[in-house]
């Protein structure tokens, strides 16, 4: 076999992102299909029958066999019975696509079981050294016009100030949108 | 775990011939999205003999044993559009060489031959020792 790339490096999957209706298509597709695959992953890591995973999550086996189709959707009300049928949870979360490349990448590496809340509980240090991660969110740069308004970092605007400031058509050095929430507290 | 790899066949034809990234070219934005979504959750599934993993199957008898195929449909419209992907499954090596693809309805494929194409790159592979496989991309 010759060298080539592999399908999956995250800048062959970016540049795939290009086109709008592909990135919106491929989001829906492959966030039903993961999620299918990791309740099925789940379930069988567990040696659970799909009637066991309906009873602990108060679904019909009907559910949960449609949660499992990769070609169907489900709703967020159904995802969080079926991780609270697991004692876990479920977050829906809106990110970037470089956050979605991402986890494609988690995605096509595979699913395992998860620890249930009160397995987590008996690890003291591993809840706490999660507890105290920074928190996975990207932050927006302000617009250059209103970075110029919030200033130089030396001093925090409110809102009010910095419109006030815009309309003046102010002069300040810029600092970014991470920086002034951090100020603001 | 080991991943699986997914490869594309090659002819040894002037130019050679890839029928998987002929048939990908032809199709839909939607269905190039169910395609490539159906492929990154394969690569992470260990076991897709496993009798719930609904993406794949392997014909054990028939007109076409020994071929796999994967599996994916889309709803257009309120309507089931289904799909299949002819390849050789190589579990051994976690691999799957994808050979082609279909639409399929009832009885009925497009292209109708797509299976009896796949079958006749599987013999000139495997039999012949002809064309070449490559990563697919």
């Amino acid at each position: 076999m010759e060298g080539e790339a592999s399908m999956s490096t995250n800048e062959e999957i970016w540049a795939k992102l290009e086109n709008k209706e592909y990135r919106k298509l491929l989001v829906e597709q492959l966030a039903k299909r993961a999620f299918a695959t990791q309740v099925r992953t789940i379930r069988k890591c567990r040696e659970w029958s799909q009637e066991k995973l309906a009873k602990e999550s108060d679904l019909t086996q009907g559910v949960v066999s449609r949660t499992e189709d990769p070609n169907l959707g489900t709703t967020f009300d159904t995802a969080a019975e079926v991780a609270s049928g697991f004692d876990l949870a479920f977050i829906p979360k809106i990110v970037t696509f470089s956050e979605f490349v991402r986890w494609v990448q988690e995605v096509s590496e595979g699913f395992t079981d998860l620890p249930t809340f009160e397995e987590e509980k008996a690890d003291v240090d591993g809840v706490r050294q999660t507890l105290n991660q920074e928190p996975l969110v990207a932050k927006k740069k302000p617009p250059a016009k209103a970075a110029q308004a919030w200033g130089s970092g030396d001093e925090y605007k409110t809102p009010d100030e910095m419109a006030a400031q815009l309309s003046k058509g102010g002069q300040s050095s810029s600092g970014d949108l991470t920086a002034i929430v951090g100020r603001g507290r | 775990m080991s991943r699986w790899r997914f490869l594309d066949y090659y002819t040894d034809d002037e130019p050679p011939r890839n029928a998987i990234q002929a048939w990908y070219n032809r199709q839909e934005i939607s269905v190039k999205a169910a395609f490539d979504a159906t492929l990154t959750t394969l690569l992470g599934i260990e076991d897709w003999a496993d009798k719930d993993v609904r993406e794949f199957k392997l014909f054990k008898e028939g007109e076409f044993a020994g071929l796999g195929e994967l599996r994916f449909y889309i709803t257009d419209k309120g309507k089931k559009r289904k799909f299949r992907i002819p390849g050789i499954w190589r579990p051994e090596h976690h691999e799957f060489i994808l050979l082609g693809g279909c639409e399929k309805s009832g009885r009925i494929k497009i292209p109708q031959d797509a299976f009896e194409i796949a079958m006749s790159l599987k013999l000139a592979w495997e039999r012949d020792g002809r064309g070449s496989i490559h990563e697919h991309k």
